[in-house]
Formats: structure tokens, sequence, C-alpha cells
């Protein structure tokens, strides 16, 4: 029976093929019917459909309908004059049905048809659309993506009511056949790069898919930061495939990848689009310090303490002296011991029940912040300089992975080389970044390769709207950008 | 042969050039200058921008007979099998001018700075980084030159308005006192110190844009970087500079921003990001000229090799004053750089043009 490959003109042959498929699975529902002497057999899993739905709209039309006798009309007469489903279509592929029954269609086989009809009648639970607790606006809009791609694909196409916009399906996974949406308009997304994606998830070798996640490394290059953006807002898509960019959406998971992806975004935020042009530049900037601060000062703290004292003003360098002479580790130790805390304790936090976060907090931040300075372990700076460059971290929260690790490379690197590890460190850094190219996009345009005016535009501010308006901005023109592959 | 497209600007590959070149201009002396008299030495540079100018004729006109092949290639369309050699003594050439450069590096760690930590260690970490450079491709060497070069312009312009507080022109002495022997050594120096017209020499085809009008923006924003340089030197540090193997870096050591003292350390980092460049850039070349040697895409040993033996000879230029005098004194180099730079350009432009007028 396993070799069933094309739907049987026998109803009960068809049932029985679905049942050894679905053994021992509890939510397998096969509802037998008598349609004026027809015998016929309704799948479908339970969870997945709406019972209403399938009572009001397939099986009462069904049971009160008269068949045709010739069997060759049995199936159009239902889909035409019996049944009022919005989404259905014939499939005589085993397989095809096997797939389409586990994404919440029914499935109606009917004696003497070699075709079966399959009906959209999903009515799984979902999550309304809330406010994501990862990318919190001041002045956006308050909804996010679901879980449901269906849902996010409408959130979409309520804010570009354009034909351009446009949804290709697609699937990864060879076990979870997870469905996703390419999303992007067409004649402003570039063709090649389309290509290349579609291209790229076509080779995905994934089983299973459980999140947008597990896409990221094959869509990226590879380097210290990513290509491939990723977001949770409807409004956030929306401004950037208007930029040409390609939104994959990934049914199961409320993150949108977002492609190409440039470094410059990772400092950019919807509110800067809604606040006055000066104060969303001076807010890039913050975010830039707090970049450099994040990654830099515990490195330079570490090594200008360490091996360059002659760098800091006397008195600075004089309080510092005092406050290390108590502690029994060296800076670098003791700055390592902090960071390695501090991670700890975020961890923690972010994965202990929620009544249990705020406790673990309030723990941490004695421990640490009180006790351990007051005992004598570790210094006040030192503490200081580590929660300083956490909090600088947060600022640029969609970088907070690569700048967790890249602040204990420059800690270790300040440690042992000086200041001049850290130099090396960055020069390393920057030959990382300006190595990454995200679909034939330089990761760091338009600071280098170098264009003065997207500078002014996206990187050092921000232009008003009557001027932004004007601009015809397509990621694949961006100053360095080629032909993929080349 | 490695199929050659363009892929960097001009403005990209000059801005290289120029980081390449202002970071070996910090390791000038009084020593390696022949004289005491550092206003002299600016018009060494002069001079030695116009001969650079006259050493890249050559290459240019290489470069318009064989617009998209590396000198290596080209020289192989010109000469045959015979023509192998060159690439391999531009192999050669960039092994010795990195060597030294990374040689002159050190002994100004081991001299000057004595860090508490290896030196031998901090130069390999640099040669690293620069090979993880040269490895991702020249388009990443040449985006990260532009920052290095903005990092690098920051640094010293603020360097130079610090101590500019302190120049005195009772410092300066009167030019040619002792003759011009000077003024020539200088200029034999400063064109000893570039590899820059090598690098023309094989990176040009991958080069896009408007290259001539880079190379003189290039020839003139050199000249007057280092000549800023010279005149700080003479007008703040006056005969003291005569003294000092690393005049510069004790320039540097004058810069006060208020409670901010000695930001030295600050200042060989940069020193250190603009070495990485340098080397980054040559030992790319190197990859291209191995390509054009063996006809394959250069493989990540050949890469690996050369680095490790820029790092012997850098160690070797340390170990002994013998090799000191050998690699780091002008009369090697500046041989190497007209034969490299200038010679071998000539000698293949010749026979094209011979070629084109038989027909061939």
């Amino acid at each position: 029976m396993e070799e069933l490959k094309k739907v049987s003109a026998l109803a009960a042959v068809n049932k029985k093929f679905f049942q050894d498929q679905f053994q021992n699975s509890m939510d397998f529902m096969a509802r037998d019917m008598d349609l004026s002497g027809v015998k016929a057999v309704l799948f479908a899993l339970d969870g997945l459909v709406s019972k209403q739905s399938i009572t009001l709209s397939i099986l009462n039309p069904l049971m009160q309908s008269e068949m045709p006798k010739h069997v060759e009309d049995r199936l159009a007469f239902i889909e035409e004059t019996v049944l009022g489903t919005m989404e259905q279509k014939r499939e005589d592929k085993m397989d095809t049905l096997l797939v389409l029954l586990m994404s919440g269609f029914a499935v109606l086989c009917v004696d003497g048809c070699q075709e079966a009809v399959v009906f959209g009648v999903q009515g799984f639970e979902s999550r309304g659309p809330e406010e994501p607790q990862n990318e919190v606006m001041q002045r956006g809009a308050k909804d996010g993506f679901t879980e449901s791609y269906q849902n996010n694909m409408a959130m979409i196409r309520r804010r570009m009511k354009t034909t351009a916009l446009k949804f290709e399906k697609a699937e990864v996974g060879s076990q979870s056949r997870t469905p996703l949406a390419l999303c992007y308009l067409e004649g402003i997304a570039s063709e090649e790069i389309l290509e290349q994606v579609r291209k790229r998830l076509q080779e995905c070798d994934l089983k299973t898919a459980l999140g947008a996640g597990y896409l990221t490394s094959f869509l990226e290059q590879g380097g210290m930061f990513s290509g491939v953006g990723m977001t949770e807002r409807p409004d956030v898509v929306c401004g950037k495939i208007e930029e040409g960019r390609i939104a994959i959406l990934v049914e199961g998971t409320p993150s949108v990848l977002l492609v190409p992806f440039l470094f410059v975004e990772n400092f950019q935020t919807l509110d800067d689009y809604l606040t006055r042009p000066f104060y969303a530049a001076f807010v890039r900037w913050l975010k830039y310090i707090a970049f450099f601060v994040s990654i830099l000062l515990s490195g330079l703290y570490v090594a200008i303490t360490s091996h360059h004292p002659e760098l800091l003003p006397e008195s600075l360098m004089l309080k510092i002296a005092q406050a290390e002479a108590e502690t029994p580790f060296p800076v670098l130790a003791e700055t390592l011991l902090l960071f390695f805390l501090y991670e700890m304790l975020r961890e923690a936090g972010l994965r202990a029940p929620g009544s249990l976060s705020t406790t673990v907090s309030i723990v941490g931040g004695l421990v640490i912040g009180d006790t351990a300075v007051s005992a004598g372990l570790v210094s006040a700076p030192s503490l200081m300089v580590v929660a300083l460059t956490a909090i600088a971290g947060y600022a640029v929260p969609r970088l907070y992975e690569p700048l967790s690790l890249l602040r204990l490379g420059f800690l270790l690197a300040g440690g042992f080389f000086g200041v001049w590890g850290v130099m090396i460190g960055f020069a390393l850094l920057l030959m990382d970044l300006c190595g990454t190219v995200s679909f034939g996009v330089p990761l760091l345009t338009p600071v280098s390769p170098y264009r003065g005016r997207l500078i002014r535009r996206d990187v050092a501010g921000r232009e008003g709207w009557s001027r932004l308006s004007r601009w015809d901005a397509k990621v694949q023109d961006m100053p360095g950008s080629r032909e993929i592959g080349q | 042969m490695e199929t050659v497209k363009h892929r960097i600007s001009s403005s990209q590959f000059f801005i290289m050039m120029f980081v390449s070149r202002a970071v070996v201009t910090i390791a000038l002396n009084a020593r390696y200058l022949g004289g005491e008299n550092m206003l002299e030495a600016i018009l060494s540079c002069g001079l030695a921008m116009l001969l650079g100018i006259a050493i890249a004729l050559p290459i240019w006109g290489l470069h318009r007979a064989y617009p998209t092949d590396t000198v290596g290639d080209a020289a192989q369309l010109a000469l045959g099998k015979a023509g192998k050699i060159v690439p391999l003594c531009y192999i050669l050439y960039f092994i010795l001018i990195n060597g030294s450069a990374l040689g002159l590096f050190h002994i100004f760690l081991l001299d000057t700075v004595n860090p508490e930590f290896s030196s031998l260690l901090t130069i390999t970490a640099v040669l690293a980084v620069a090979v993880y450079g040269a490895y991702r491709g020249i388009e990443t060497v040449a985006r990260c030159a532009v920052c290095v070069f903005a990092i690098l312009l920051l640094s010293t312009g603020l360097t130079f308005f610090l101590v500019a507080f302190r120049f005195d022109p009772e410092n300066l002495e009167p030019l040619f006192y002792n003759g011009w022997k000077q003024t020539f050594q200088g200029t034999a120096l400063f064109l000893s110190r570039t590899s820059a017209f090598a690098d023309m020499a094989v990176l040009l085809p991958m080069v896009n844009g408007k290259k001539r009008r880079s190379f003189f923006c290039w020839a003139g924003g050199t000249f007057l970087f280092i000549s800023v340089l010279l005149l700080l030197l003479a007008g703040c540090l006056g005969p003291y500079a005569a003294t000092q193997n690393f005049p510069v870096f004790v320039l540097s050591s004058l810069t006060e921003i208020r409670s901010m003292q000695r930001m030295d350390a600050v200042f060989v980092g940069v020193w250190m990001t603009g070495m990485i460049i340098k080397l980054a850039c040559d030992l790319y070349a190197c990859r291209v000229c191995f390509s054009s040697l063996t006809g394959k895409r250069c493989p990540k040993t050949a890469l690996s090799l050369a680095s490790i033996a820029v790092l012997a000879l850098a160690l070797w230029a340390t170990a002994s004053p013998e090799a000191q005098k050998m690699l780091l004194d002008t009369g090697l180099l500046f041989g190497a750089t007209v034969v490299i730079g200038g010679g071998v350009p000539l000698i293949l432009w010749v026979i094209s043009r011979l070629r084109k007028r038989r027909g061939q």
C-alpha cells in the first residue's frame, strides 16, 4: 500500500493509504460519507483545520447534494456547484496530498474519481499581532509579525497596496517542508539578487527549518557581521523592500529575513525616520559611539592600565592605581571575571522563568555591584568599565552577539599586547568587515567603498522626508556593488 | 592565467598606495637621509616625486599596451616562456621590500619602545592580519585602506596640529650647507622605500576610473604629507631630530591634549595598521605574480610561504648590523625599486612597441 503514488478510484483504498501513513497519530481524521449512493471520504488533521468551516462549507452542502451518475462529472459538480470554499484545487499525487493535509487542508476522495479535491480550511490557533519585544519603537506601529507567514504577508500587503508587491512561494526542509515566501517589489529588487536567493534556498539541505535563523548560514557569506538582517516589524520590511531588498517570510517564526543587509543598517531604526532629522542624526552618532565603546573600552582600559599608564592623566591614573592596589587579581583577570559574570547573569536572566528573572537580576546586581567591590575582590573602576560596555552594547541590539565576542577578543588582545594588540585586533576586524559582501553589495558601503552623498544621507545624518522621497535608493546601486559571482 | 577584472577604483588604489608610502616614511631618520638637515629632505622628497613620475611612465605605457594584463602576464605575452622570470623577480622584490619594512618596524619596537610583550609575536600578528587581508582579496585591502587612511589623516592631523605649537623657526637650518649630497641620498631613500611602482605594474589592470588623475593626486598628496612632517620635525625638534633613530616617534611623544599626555602608543598603533595595509597589498601583488607564474589560481600555501619569507627577512634584518646595512640602507632597495618599478616595464614596453611596429 505504501507504494501508492496516485489517488485511487476507490475511496476505501485511499483511506487505507492515509491510515497507514498516519498510523498511531490520534490527530488524523477520516469521515466516511454516502453521497446519494456514492462513497466518499473526507480527510483532515485535527487542530490544523477549522471544524466549523468543514461542517458549514463542506459536509453540509455535500450531504444535501445529489451526485451525478457519471463518474467524470462528480468532481466538477462538487467544485462548481456544491462547495463554497475559496481555496480549492484538484490533486492526484499522494505525496502532495500528504503535505497539504499536514498544512491544514482537507482532502476529499470520491469513489470513481482518480483525483482528490483539496480545500483550504486552515483553522489553527495563532497568536495575534503584538509589539515585538526585541524591536521596541517610540513612534512606530505597535504591531509585529506573528508565527503565521500568511498573516505576515497580509500585514505587508496592508501597508503596500501595489501590484508590484510579489510573494513567491518556496519550501525548505526535507522533513519539515516549511513553507516560506520571498517578498519583493517587482521592478525595484534586482533580478540577479532574487535569482541568487532562490538558488541558495533551493540548495539549502536542511531536514527541518524551525526558525528563520536556520536559513541565515545559507544566505550569508561568513564573517563576524552578518549580511542578512532580521526584523519582526512589518513597517521595517516595507521600508526595506522599497529600497530593493528581498524579505524572506518563514512559516512558524515572527522573524523575517532581509537581504542584502548592510552594516550601517544595524544602527538604523524606523524611529530615525519618524523623528526630526537633526535628532535622528544625533541618535545615530550616539549609537556609533556606543558601538566603539562597547567593543573597545574594556580592552583599552586593560591595555592602558596594564601597559601604557602614561596615556592617562595623572590624577585618573592614581585613582585607578589606588583602587587596583586593594584587589587581589591583575586588571585583566578581574575584567575577564566581571565580563563572564555579567554574561552569565544576562543569560540566566534571559532564560529563567519570568518570575525568577527579576530575582536573578537583583541577586546578580547586588552580588556583583556591591558585595564584590566592598569585599575587595574587584575594583570599582573595572566594574564600571564592564557595566558601561555592556550597556553600550544594548544601544545597538542587533549587534549584541558579535559585540560580546569582540569585547572578549579586544579584552584579551589589550591584556596581552597593550594598545597595539587592540589596534591589531581592530585592523583584523576592519579587514573582516571590508571583505564581507552581502549578495554582491559590500557590507561596509557607503563608508568604504565611499560615497559622500550616501554617507550624509544614511550614515552621518538623515535628510528630511521632503528630500528623501526624491531619492531612488536601491541597495543594488550602492557603491562597490557588482555582479554576483564575479 | 587568472582573468583580471576591474575590481577597485583608482581612488581606492592610490589611497592604498598613499597609506603604504606614508607609514614607511614615518621611519625616516638622519642616518638613512644621509645628513642632519630635515629641511633639505623636503627637496629630496620633491625630487623623488618628479623622478617617481618618470619611473612610472613605462608602467603607464605598458598598461596602455596590455590594459587587462598584469606585468607578469604581459611579460609572457611579450617574451614567451622566458617571460616567467618577470613575475618571479616581482615576487622576490616584494619579499625583499616588505621584509625590509617589517624589519624596520621590528627594530623600532626593540630599540625605542621596548615593550613588555614579545615584539616577535607582535610583528607575527601584524603579518598574520596582512596575510588574512591578502587572502580575502584586493577589494578587501583597498576598502580597509580607505578606513585606515581616514584614521591616519585624523591622527596625524591631530599630532601635526598639536606639535605645531612647538614650532620654532630658529630650529631651521640653512639649505645646502654641506652641499647637495644629502639631497641626492634623500631622493634615493624616498624612492627606495616605496613599492608603489611595482604595485602599479602588477595591480593597475584591476583598477578602473581616472587612473592618471589619481596618480598625480597621490604623488602630490604624498609630497605634501611628507613635507609637512619633515617641516615639523625640523622646526619642532631642531638638531635633536638628527640624534634620534625614529624622530617622528619622538615628535609624537611631544603631543599633549590638556592632561592627556604621550600619545605615542596610539601613534605606534596607527603605524601598525598602516603597515598591515602595506603588507597586505604587496602580499596580494605577490599572489597575482604567483598566478602569472603558474597559470593557475594562487594556492594558499604560496601566500603563506611568501609571508614566512618576509618574516624571516625581517628577523634577519634585526639580527646583525651587516644585515641591517644590506636590507635597510638605500643601495640595494633603490636599485631594486628602479629596476623592478621602472626598468622591467620599460623593457617590456619597448618590446611591445617593436612588435607592434613589425605588425606581430
